[in-house]
């Protein structure tokens, strides 16, 4: 049965974080790591989890599916400095390519760091909402992809 | 000094010691995963095993196997994902403690500091070793030398391990890497994190550095200030560098290459230096060389040199041809029409919304059905 799936790339800087907010029962793929969270029966997310913004051409597929997409996520370190960091780094390079919003997801409860990254010129710059995830959440992906599809659908309609 | 042995698959874990914790007086070493750390169990004891494995059921096989050697070496446990029950089944069969991966790095120095040194047991270096933050080779030459004695200082730094060897108070011979005696004393004489130990014996090292004492200081101290001024005359470490798309790669060298090749991603000088850690005064010339030629470009002159590289592929044939064509009579036209002039910003910033790639989502109806599926799901 061929399932409704909708695709949604996700960076991030640092595997380990990545693997704390969508596990690590993924494939592992020359590119990127591929994980299907089942939404029910006839429901999935596929996640392309990527380390790098698609340069080269071998990556060109990625590019298709980052324009698709509703959104990406990137995962950040809720102390790090981004303008310096990686992250910053994927970032720039992101919105210099595409204009597919852009959520980061923090894992912490803090509000506070949440402001911070708020006041960033690069995430107000470029619209980018912060999402924090509960790191000892039950299901920390549910409640991110939640929070995800009600500030993406709200916008549009 | 302790000895840890770290068994992981993955060296990025080690690293993530190595970077933090070099101030401990523990000795960190990544002995791969559980098939080469069974050899090394049978001739080494370490004093703690951290085992550091994402999957559970990977770990649960290589404690089985590290039990069926009866080592009673405490150990712990990094593992990602680990929930309460099964966590409580580790602490059961006998891990020291259960860390789940990724940490933030306060709270992974915080853990693995409370288990590698026991509350109310404060680390206090005694007469014999120190933190080379505090003393540096060039004071404990000087110390050595007042106290006329033979000896040999071990030194610890991040991941690198070297030694000094005296003779009468005098430095006859140092081992780092596979470097020359003096060259190895010079690399070691910028560590300035990590720590020392100082064992006095009674053997007769031998000579194998000619120079005194002094001479050897004044070395290591042109040595540091000619590093500084070259370090002090670099862009700020924190800039973004990356190698010169435009750059025809086949004509360097293969080691310049593939020190330009680290910054194709964009790096930052820090990345490198931290790399190449005991970077030579030749190596930071030539890093500083490749900026003033423009091998290496911040990102700006980066975007600007594959903007141009994308223009002219895009320029077909046909298009050479017809802008052949017009500025043929563009310059017929010249003495009597005025050239229109555009900034070459906004020439950049029309090629630049140009290449971004649109969004083209709009099914936001179908998204509504994953948002109410999402919200019925357990």
């Amino acid at each position: 049965m061929i399932k409704n799936v909708i695709e949604v790339p996700v960076f991030s800087a640092n595997t380990a974080l990545a693997d704390a907010v969508f596990g690590d029962k993924y494939s592992e793929y020359p590119q990127f790591r591929f994980l299907e969270y089942h939404i029910d029966d006839e429901r999935s997310i596929f996640f392309y989890l990527l380390n790098n913004v698609p340069q080269v051409a071998d990556e060109l597929f990625l590019d298709q599916i980052i324009q698709m997409a509703p959104f990406s996520f990137l995962v950040v370190d809720p102390l790090e400095e981004i303008r310096q960091s990686a992250t910053g780094e994927i970032c720039r390079m992101y919105f210099e390519q595409f204009e597919t919003p852009m959520f980061f997801i923090v894992l912490t409860n803090d509000e506070e760091l949440k402001n911070n990254f708020e006041n960033e010129p690069l995430v107000a710059e470029n619209n980018i909402k912060i999402i924090l995830a509960d790191p000892e959440g039950k299901d920390i992906l549910k409640s991110v992809l939640k929070e995800a599809f009600n500030q993406i659908i709200p916008q549009a309609q | 000094m302790k000895e840890v042995f770290i068994v992981s698959e993955n060296e990025e874990i080690f690293s993530m010691f190595t970077a933090h914790l070099s101030y401990l007086p523990v000795h960190f070493s990544w002995v791969g995963n559980m098939d080469s750390a069974e050899k090394l169990f049978r001739s080494e004891k370490p004093d703690f095993v951290f085992f550091a494995v994402k999957k559970l059921t990977l770990l649960n096989n290589w404690l089985a196997r590290y039990k069926s050697y009866k080592l009673k070496i405490p150990y712990l446990c990094f593992v990602s994902n680990v929930g309460w029950e099964k966590r409580e089944l580790l602490w059961m069969a006998g891990a020291a403690e259960v860390i789940e991966l990724p940490k933030l790095k306060k709270e992974f120095v915080q853990i693995v500091e409370s288990v590698l040194v026991p509350k109310n047991s404060e680390v206090e270096p005694d007469f014999l070793s120190g933190n080379l933050n505090i003393f540096n080779i060039i004071d404990l030459i000087k110390t050595f030398e007042e106290s006329d004695r033979n000896g040999v200082v071990e030194l610890k730094s991040r991941n690198r391990v070297g030694q000094l060897q005296f003779n009468k108070g005098k430095l006859v011979h140092a081992i780092y890497d596979s470097r020359d005696p003096l060259e190895a004393v010079l690399s070691m004489s910028i560590w300035n994190e990590g720590i020392f130990s100082v064992k006095p014996d009674s053997v007769r090292h031998s000579q194998l550095i000619k120079l005194d004492n002094q001479q050897i200081i004044k070395e290591c101290q042109d040595f540091i200030v000619e590093r500084e001024k070259i370090l002090s005359s670099l862009p700020d470490n924190d800039v973004v560098y990356y190698s010169a798309p435009m750059l025809n790669y086949e004509e360097l060298g293969a080691q310049i290459r593939q020190n330009l090749l680290f910054f194709k991603n964009g790096r930052t000088l820090k990345d490198f230096l931290e790399q190449d850690e005991d970077g030579s005064v030749r190596m930071l010339r030539e890093l500083k060389s490749w900026i003033d030629k423009n091998w290496l470009l911040n990102r700006p002159a980066f975007k600007e040199q594959q903007l141009l590289m994308k223009e002219k592929e895009n320029s077909s044939a046909v298009k050479k041809m017809l802008s052949k064509v017009f500025s043929r009579k563009e310059n017929e036209n010249k003495n009597t029409v005025e050239p229109v002039a555009e900034t070459p910003s906004l020439e950049t910033e029309l090629a630049k919304d140009s290449l971004k790639k649109k969004y083209l989502f709009s099914d936001y109806d179908y998204l509504m059905q994953f948002a109410d599926a999402l919200e019925a799901k357990n």
